[in-house]
């Protein structure tokens, strides 16, 4: 009787540790966001590797490069990081298709590209970076990471030409709303809160 | 006995928890350790990152074998397939990995336009920005370094060689007819809008074995891969209109474009030079379908286009000059499939057909040209590394042209049939990221001369420092005659010329300096005895001559804020003997120096882009008739200064207004002597002059679609 429990508590405990890994894994990832944005993209590209099904990690690692690529690093580092992102980018689209999270992230690259040779990427990927923001927002109209991004990149080329910014003021306040009424379930994307208050920051 | 079995159980499970430790050291090929590594096994959470004297250092729960990778951004992965009790004081060997900003480039001879590697000189838009082009792609390549601008043409004439030398092909397959004929000085434009092509590659010499058939140059365009939004183009301008159309279904998409030229009422307002009976017009249509497969993209372009025009030539014997109308219809259709057969295999095959009717009408006599031709290809590249790479290919050219001239009451007929077919391989070899090699062979069998030509291709290049590198190519080239010159003698040979490159490159922060000196030697040029080719001319290929000369290229994105400007100066020393030349001699499309100064100035606060162009050209050889010799005089210098200017009015709306020769420069390309001398015993002579003193362009361009950029279109 004893070696049937024994047995079962280790084999209770052996799922257990396995179930755990997945989740360690990634609360560690999330956390290391906060310092260090190559370490998480690292941890969240094993966790990737091992989780094939899961399109979660690759669009964490994805989102640490994206972010990582903005700042003053040198050209070469910025154009690799951004290559980078593009891998985990379209790893996490074919686990999960048509995912307007995923576009986001899409969206948010293409920034990164023009800012980095706008007169290359400017022309090759505006039209394609509305495109991308118009069906995000078609798939997902109360999503405030999408409302937030799609607001602050038309903000953006407003800005380019010397147009009202006001009119995406409005949708900057309905993400801020959505964010805040927003409860995160498991490891789904919860963050944007910060740059839709920077946003708003602008319009005042 | 159940104590014992416990024990073993207990035995069983602290094994299966059991931390094995997986260590050791990453290094480059310095031997240097690399800092920052993800080492991880791959299919488990276990892994870390290296320390700053390269050392790694985790437990796992995992005890058979198991795959280590370690991996980091500009490295290529690393993999070891072990026992993991085996994985400890492990030594890894980095190797960087090969990317667009790192790696030597074989960049002699070549521009290319549109991405972000070393040897791009060109951005996208710079194609239709540049002042004096006027949207038209070759304009633009007309300010890079070794084209001689002969703005009475149009087309590019490259290191002293003629506009024929230089060979346009769309996705890999040839164009037959690039450009729409004109006469009178009226330059030509490519037939294709800028705006369906995304990389443009240009190689003024000592290019790849893939491309036979061109004797000094290859331009080479890439129509645009799959779009990601729908989108409708108005354009309405001076000229005439634009109509542009995107549509996605699915996997597939299609483009559409369509522009109708009328020069009449331009001609209304502005005085022109020549002496119109019907100004020209144009209507060009062209449509790109594009399918993705899960390998691979198909892509069919098809291109119609109508010309036509007539006027009054002036000559120098006939004092009320002579008649002559011109009328062309071209077709253009390629279909293209590039694809992956595997990891390591890639897969290119591409069919272009061509049918180009031209009707020319001189005074009485009419010439009637029909040419079809087809270009077959079918390429396939290995993959071996990032460092190794063949390409391998067979294309077949058939072309079938036929002449009718109509003199008085007779009829003419006059044609040919023949095929090229030509075979190539290539080898392209990273030694390290500072030095790379490329070494080709072609072999083209020339069916109507029946000749089988070798042309052996060879280049290296060499990093100095991350911002510097030397380049070297050479090349043995072939071209076979003009069909309108093939036709009345089938034993013409190809043309040949060696090409001899040496190429430096400087690229850093936005600056770029490029520096080339190049030799090349031309023989069995064509030559005749008669003033232009005609069915009793005597044709052979006892010409030879050779061009040598130096490029200058400088470009600055970044001193001045908003302000972009290029620089381009070349010097040509070229001497020829062919057609029908009775010494060597300088062409006169040969000009010795030739210098381009382009500028774009973006203001803010107009929401603007200003751009100037200037443009000099040293004087062209002419024949002076007063004096004794050949080609022994030289026009004064070309020189025009381009301006134009770019409003965005929104994101969906541009306008666009230029002038090109803003100063009215009356160039003068050549003269045209009479045949007989006057009392005095002087030869008269008229002067060849620009079809008009200045050219106004004035566009409105407008993007439906989404919340488009006109930043497109710019």
């Amino acid at each position: 009787m004893r070696t049937i429990a024994t047995t079962l508590i280790l084999f209770f405990t052996l799922t257990l540790t396995a179930q755990s890994g997945y989740e360690k894994a990634m609360k560690k990832g999330l956390e290391l966001m906060q310092t260090d944005l190559q370490a998480a993209s690292q941890q969240f590209e094993r966790v990737a590797k091992a989780e094939k099904e899961n399109w979660l990690p690759s669009y964490y690692a994805a989102l640490c490069n994206i972010n990582g690529s903005w700042g003053n690093n040198p050209k070469e580092q910025t154009l690799l990081t951004m290559n980078k992102a593009q891998e985990f980018i379209d790893n996490a689209e074919l686990l999960s298709e048509n995912n307007p999270e995923i576009m986001v992230l899409q969206g948010m690259l293409n920034t990164c590209w023009i800012q980095y040779d706008s007169r290359v990427y400017g022309m090759k990927l505006s039209g394609e970076t509305n495109a991308i923001y118009e069906k995000a927002i078609q798939i997902a109209p109360e999503n405030p990471r999408v409302i937030s991004n799609r607001a602050r990149w038309l903000m953006g080329s407003a800005k380019f030409f010397g147009k009202d910014i006001t009119p995406y003021c409005g949708e900057i306040d309905k993400a801020i709303t959505l964010f805040e009424n927003e409860k995160p379930t498991g490891f789904n994307p919860s963050w944007g809160k910060s740059g839709a208050l920077d946003a708003k920051k602008e319009c005042e | 006995m159940k104590t014992l079995f416990s024990i073993i159980c207990l035995l069983i499970a602290s094994f299966t928890f059991a931390q094995t430790t997986v260590s050791g050291i990453v290094l480059d090929e310095e031997k240097q350790p690399v800092m920052g590594v993800n080492v991880y096994l791959e299919g488990t959470y276990d892994g870390t990152t290296t320390d700053i004297e390269g050392k790694f250092s985790f437990s796992t729960e995992e005890t058979s074998t198991g795959i280590l990778i370690a991996s980091y951004i500009g490295y290529e992965d690393y993999r070891l397939e072990a026992l993991i009790v085996d994985m400890v004081g492990l030594k890894l060997r980095f190797r960087e990995s090969l990317n667009a900003l790192n790696t030597v480039v074989l960049s002699a001879g070549s521009f290319s336009a549109g991405d972000s590697s070393k040897a791009s000189v060109l951005k996208p838009l710079d194609i239709v920005t540049t002042a004096g082009a006027v949207g038209d792609f070759v304009g633009a390549l007309q300010t890079l370094p070794g084209t001689s601008n002969n703005a009475d043409d149009g087309r590019l004439f490259v290191r002293g060689g003629s506009a024929e030398e230089t060979q346009i092909f769309i996705d890999g397959a040839r164009v037959f007819r690039p450009f729409t004929p004109t006469t009178g000085n009226i330059p030509t434009r490519g037939r294709f809008s800028p705006f369906l092509f995304d990389g443009i590659s240009f190689s003024t010499g000592g290019y790849s074995a893939e491309y036979g058939d061109a004797l000094s140059s290859v331009l080479l365009l890439n129509t645009n891969d799959v779009p990601k939004e729908e989108k409708t183009e108005i354009g309405i301008m001076s000229l005439g209109a634009n109509l542009g159309n995107t549509k996605i279904w699915g996997k597939n998409s299609i483009s559409l474009n369509a522009q109708y030229i009328n020069l009449a009422p331009y001609n209304e307002l502005v005085p022109q030079n020549n002496q119109f009976e019907k100004p020209y017009q144009s209507l060009n249509a062209e449509a790109v379908f594009r399918h993705q497969f899960d390998k691979g993209l198909f892509k069919a372009y098809s291109a119609y286009s109508y010309s036509d025009l007539a006027l009054i030539q002036e000559d120098i014997d006939i004092e009320e000059g002579f008649y002559f109308g011109l009328r062309n219809r071209n077709y253009y259709g390629n279909l293209n499939y590039n694809g992956y057969l595997s990891d390591s295999w890639n897969i290119e095959t591409s069919l272009s057909l061509a049918h180009d009717n031209n009707d020319m009408t001189i005074e009485t006599t009419k010439i009637d040209a029909v040419e079809n031709a087809l270009h077959a290809k079918f390429k396939l590249q290995k993959r071996y590394n990032n460092y190794f790479k063949i390409n391998m290919g067979v294309e077949q050219f058939l072309i079938n042209y036929k002449e009718d001239v109509l003199m008085e009451n007779d009829t003419f007929e006059t044609g040919i049939n023949h095929g090229i077919t030509g075979a190539f391989t290539e080898a392209e070899v990273f030694v390290s990221k500072d030095l790379a090699f490329k070494a080709g062979l072609r072999g083209d069998y020339y069916g109507a001369s029946d000749q089988f030509k070798v042309s052996p291709r060879l280049s290296a290049a060499v990093s100095i420092n991350p911002s510097s590198q030397f380049s070297l190519a050479y090349g043995n080239f072939y071209q076979s005659a003009q069909n309108n010159v093939q036709q009345y003698d089938k034993e013409l040979q190809p043309e040949n010329a060696q090409h001899y490159i040496a190429n430096f490159l400087y690229k850093k922060n936005d600056r770029m300096f490029r520096a080339e000196a190049y030799y090349k030697k031309y023989d069995q040029l064509l030559t005749y005895n008669t003033t232009r080719v005609q069915f009793d001319s005597d044709l052979s290929n006892d010409g030879d001559g050779y061009a040598a000369g130096l490029d200058l290229f400088w470009r600055d994105e970044k001193s001045i804020k908003n302000l972009d400007y290029w620089v381009s100066y070349s010097y040509l020393d070229t001497q020829r003997q062919f057609r029908n030349y009775p010494i060597e001699a300088t062409p006169n499309f040969a000009t010795d120096h030739n210098f381009s100064m382009v500028t774009k100035y973006w203001i803010e606060d107009l929401q603007s882009q200003i751009g100037a162009t200037f443009n000099y050209s040293s004087g062209r050889p002419f024949t002076n008739a007063n004096k004794t010799g050949f080609l022994n005089d030289k026009t004064s210098s070309f020189q025009s200064l381009n301006f134009n200017w770019a409003y965005l009015i929104d994101q969906q709306k541009i306008l666009y207004f230029s002038v090109s020769n803003v100063l009215g420069r009356d160039n003068v390309f050549g003269y045209q002597y009479s045949d007989t001398p006057d009392v005095q015993g002087q030869f008269n002579r008229r002067t060849i002059g620009q079809a008009a003193d200045r050219f106004f362009f004035v566009g409105f361009f407008w993007t439906i679609g989404g919340s488009d950029n006109q930043l497109d279109n710019l």
